[in-house]
C-alpha cells in the first residue's frame, strides 16, 4: 500500500503537464512546485524497498515486481503511460561491472514495467564523458542485451530539446533544457548504479539524472552543471523533471574512487523507492554513509523528501542486514567525515 | 544493390533541406552542427559545389554579430560549432567574411583557466589555453582540437593560440597514450582514453609536433581501430591515424561494416553519416579534405 510522502503526494498533473508549464510558464510553475509537492518536512513516511541480490543470475523480474508492488507502484499506475528509464552509462569500459547499472537490471526493469502495461519503454542516456552513443551501448553491454531484443534506445545527449523554467532555486540557472524524450516521458524512472564519487561523496538515483542533461548543450562531462555547482544542479534537476521512480543497482557497486576510477564492492542489493532523497539516504547508510553528510542529501531533506530514518519506512530487507561499509579515501575531500 | 557508402551520400543528399541546411535526421530543426558536417563529407565525397551552396549560406544564419556560431541566439554559450563552421565555409571560395568573423571570434575567446595548485587532485596544467564546449567553462581536448584544425585549416598554424592549444593537447597526453575527454590523473589515478577525444587529438596535431610523441597515441589509435565499428570513434580514429600517414588498410572495409550497423541501431544522424563519409574519403586525415579546395 503506498504511503503518503513527498513524492507520493498525487498531483492533479501529469508529470509531462507538470514540465510543460515551466515551458509556457513563469512564477506560475513554482507556485506548482510549491503546492503540490515537498514544500513542508513530510510528517508521514515514505517506503523504500531493500531486496536482497546475490549476483545479476537471479530472477531479478521476479525481484523488481515485488518491490514496485511493496512501493505501491501499480498497473492502474502505470498502464498505458510512456516510460523512460535513465540508466548510469557514463563510462563504460568492457569488463568493469561496478561503473555502470548493469544491463540485466535494466532488461529486467524494461520487463516490469511491460508487464504492468506501459505503452511504451525507452531507455534513454546522456553519457557524461563519452560522445559515442554507441560505442557506449557495446562497451557496457546493452548491445547485447537490449538493443537485440530491439528495446529502443536514445541518445539523450544530442536530442532535440524544450527549454523549461528551472523549478530548484539551488543554483541560478534559469532554465534547463531537456530532451524531449524526456519532456515526453510519462514515468522517468533513475536506475541507477551505487557508487562512490570523487566530487559528490556518491552518486545514486539523484546524481544519476545528470545524465539527463544534454552533453550538446551543458558539455563533456556536463561542464555548465559542474561550474553551477554538482550538489546544486542535482536538486536543481530533480525538482524540475519529477521523476517517478528511483531503482539502484548495489549488487555490485564501487568503493573508494568513483565514479570510475574505484573498486568493485558487492553490496548484493537493489533498493527500490519513489521517493528519490529516501532511496538515496536508504543507500548511503547500506554503504555505511551519514547521508545527512552529503550536501545535496542535506539540501534536499525536507524539500523534496525526507533522509532520516524515522521518516522512512524500510520494506524487504533491514539495513543493518545488508549493510556493507563502502571504503573512503581519505585524500578525496568529499569523502571526509562521511561514515556513520 | 547499392554500395554502403554511396547509400550514405544519397541518404545525406536526401536530408538537404529545400531552403539549405542539414537537422539531425532530415526532419526537424536545421543544426549548424549538422549542417557544418554535411558540408565537410559531401566536399570530401567529391559532390559538385553548387549542390551545397545554398548550405553553405544557410550556415550563415547561425552565426552571431560578434562571429561565434551557435545552435540559437539564446543559446549565446554553446559556441563549439564554431570551428566546424569555419571548416565547411572554408570548402568554398566564398564566404570569406563570416568564416573571418569567426577565426577572430575563436581567437579573441578560451575555456576559464587558472594556476594549478592542487596538482595531487588534478593533474594536468590547467593554466594552458584551449577552447570549452560551453563559455565560461574549462576547456577540452575535442573543442580544443576542433579549433586547433579549424585554424590551421585557414592558414594559422602558427599563431600562438595555436601552439598553446599544442602544448595543452599534449599536456593532456595520457602516459600511457590516447587522451581522456580531457583529464589526465585526478585524485592520484590516470584515467582511461577515449577513442573518439584520441582521434581528434591525432588529427589537430598533425604537422605540429614529432612523430615520437605521440608514438604511443598513435598504436592505441590503432589497436582501438581494428576493434571499433561505431561510428563516431572509428571515423575519428582513422582520420587521426590518416593524419599521421598510418591508415589502416581496412579502414573502408570498417566504414562499411560501421555503416552496416545502421541495421542494428536505425540510420545514424547526419554528424556521424557525415564523419565516416569524410573518413572514406579523407585517407591523409581531416586537414587534407580542405587542403584541396
Amino acid at each position: 500500500m503506498e504511503k503518503t510522502g513527498p513524492s507520493q503526494c498525487k498531483p492533479t498533473w501529469s508529470r509531462r503537464r507538470f514540465i510543460r508549464t515551466g515551458v509556457i510558464g513563469g512564477a506560475g510553475a513554482y507556485a506548482a512546485l510549491a503546492g503540490l509537492c515537498c514544500s513542508k518536512t513530510p510528517k508521514a513516511r515514505t517506503s523504500t524497498f531493500i531486496a536482497s541480490v546475490k549476483s545479476y543470475q537471479e530472477d531479478l523480474l521476479q525481484i523488481l515486481l515485488r518491490g514496485l508492488r511493496e512501493i505501491g507502484v501499480s498497473k492502474e499506475a502505470v498502464g498505458g503511460k510512456r516510460v523512460l528509464l535513465k540508466p548510469n552509462l557514463v563510462e563504460p569500459h568492457l569488463g568493469s561491472a561496478h561503473i555502470n547499472t548493469h544491463p540485466l537490471v535494466v532488461l529486467a526493469a524494461v520487463e516490469a514495467f511491460n508487464h504492468f502495461g506501459a505503452s511504451s519503454v525507452v531507455v534513454g542516456e546522456g553519457a557524461g564523458h563519452y560522445r559515442d552513443f554507441f560505442w557506449v551501448l557495446e562497451e557496457s553491454g546493452y548491445t547485447d542485451v537490449l538493443v537485440r531484443k530491439g528495446i529502443p534506445h536514445i541518445d539523450l545527449n544530442t536530442d532535440s530539446v524544450t527549454a523549461v523554467q528551472n523549478l530548484g532555486t539551488a543554483t541560478k540557472l534559469r532554465a534547463l533544457l531537456l530532451p524531449d524524450e524526456i519532456m515526453k516521458a510519462d514515468i522517468l524512472v533513475s536506475v541507477a548504479k551505487m557508487k562512490l564519487h570523487h566530487w559528490a561523496g556518491v552518486t545514486l538515483s539523484m546524481k544519476n539524472l545528470f545524465g539527463v542533461m544534454p552533453g550538446k548543450y551543458y558539455g563533456w562531462p556536463k561542464n555548465t552543471l559542474h561550474l553551477a555547482g554538482i550538489h546544486e544542479s542535482i536538486m536543481d534537476i530533480n525538482a524540475t523533471v519529477k521523476p517517478y521512480l528511483a531503482i539502484v543497482d548495489g549488487v555490485v557497486g564501487m568503493e573508494g574512487d568513483g565514479p570510475i576510477m574505484g573498486t568493485a564492492k558487492e553490496a548484493n542489493v537493489l533498493v527500490i523507492g519513489r521517493n528519490f532523497p529516501a532511496v538515496d539516504a536508504t543507500c548511503a547508510r547500506i554503504m555505511g554513509i551519514d547521508p545527512r553528510k552529503i550536501p545535496y542529501l542535506k539540501g534536499a531533506g525536507g524539500l523534496l523528501g525526507p533522509v532520516t530514518e524515522e521518516e522512512i519506512e524500510q520494506r524487504g530487507e533491514l539495513i543493518k542486514a545488508v549493510r556493507t561499509d563502502f571504503e573512503l579515501m581519505e585524500d578525496i575531500p568529499a569523502h571526509r567525515g562521511l561514515r556513520l | 544493390m547499392l554500395n554502403p557508402i554511396k547509400g550514405a551520400i544519397e541518404t545525406l543528399l536526401n536530408r538537404e533541406h529545400d531552403e539549405g541546411g542539414f537537422s539531425a535526421t532530415g526532419e526537424g530543426l536545421i543544426q549548424p552542427d549538422a549542417t557544418s558536417w554535411a558540408i565537410l563529407a559531401l566536399s570530401a565525397a567529391g559532390t559538385e559545389k553548387n549542390k551545397t551552396h545554398k548550405t553553405l549560406a544557410k550556415l550563415v544564419d547561425f552565426q552571431q554579430p560578434d562571429g561565434r556560431v551557435v545552435f540559437a541566439p539564446r543559446l549565446s554559450s554553446v559556441y563549439w560549432v564554431t570551428p566546424l563552421a569555419v571548416c565547411a565555409w572554408m570548402t568554398s571560395l566564398e564566404f570569406k567574411e563570416p568564416r573571418q568573423k569567426a577565426i577572430d571570434f575563436l581567437l579573441a575567446h578560451s575555456g576559464f583557466h587558472w594556476e594549478n595548485e592542487t596538482p595531487e587532485i588534478v593533474g594536468h596544467d590547467t593554466s594552458l589555453r584551449g577552447w570549452p564546449w560551453v563559455s565560461g567553462t574549462h576547456s577540452w581536448i575535442e573543442p580544443t582540437s576542433l579549433c586547433v584544425l579549424a585554424l590551421q585549416a585557414a592558414g594559422l598554424k602558427e599563431h600562438k593560440r595555436v601552439a598553446e592549444a599544442v602544448d595543452m593537447i599534449l599536456n593532456r597526453q595520457l602516459n600511457s597514450g590516447g587522451w581522456n575527454y580531457g583529464n589526465t590523473v585526478v585524485f592520484g589515478s590516470q584515467l582511461w582514453p577515449i577513442p573518439e577525444s584520441t582521434g581528434m587529438a591525432l588529427s589537430a596535431l598533425e604537422g605540429c609536433v614529432l612523430k615520437q610523441r605521440i608514438a604511443q597515441s598513435l598504436g592505441y589509435a590503432a589497436e582501438e581501430a581494428s576493434l571499433i565499428r561505431t561510428p563516431l570513434s572509428l571515423s575519428w580514429l582513422i582520420l587521426g591515424l590518416g593524419a599521421w600517414s598510418i591508415r589502416p588498410a581496412l579502414a573502408r572495409e570498417w566504414i562499411q561494416e560501421s555503416l552496416d550497423r545502421q541495421k542494428q541501431y536505425g540510420e545514424y544522424n547526419t554528424s556521424l553519416l557525415s564523419a565516416l563519409i569524410l573518413a572514406y574519403y579523407a585517407p591523409r586525415g581531416f586537414l587534407s579534405v580542405l587542403e584541396q579546395e
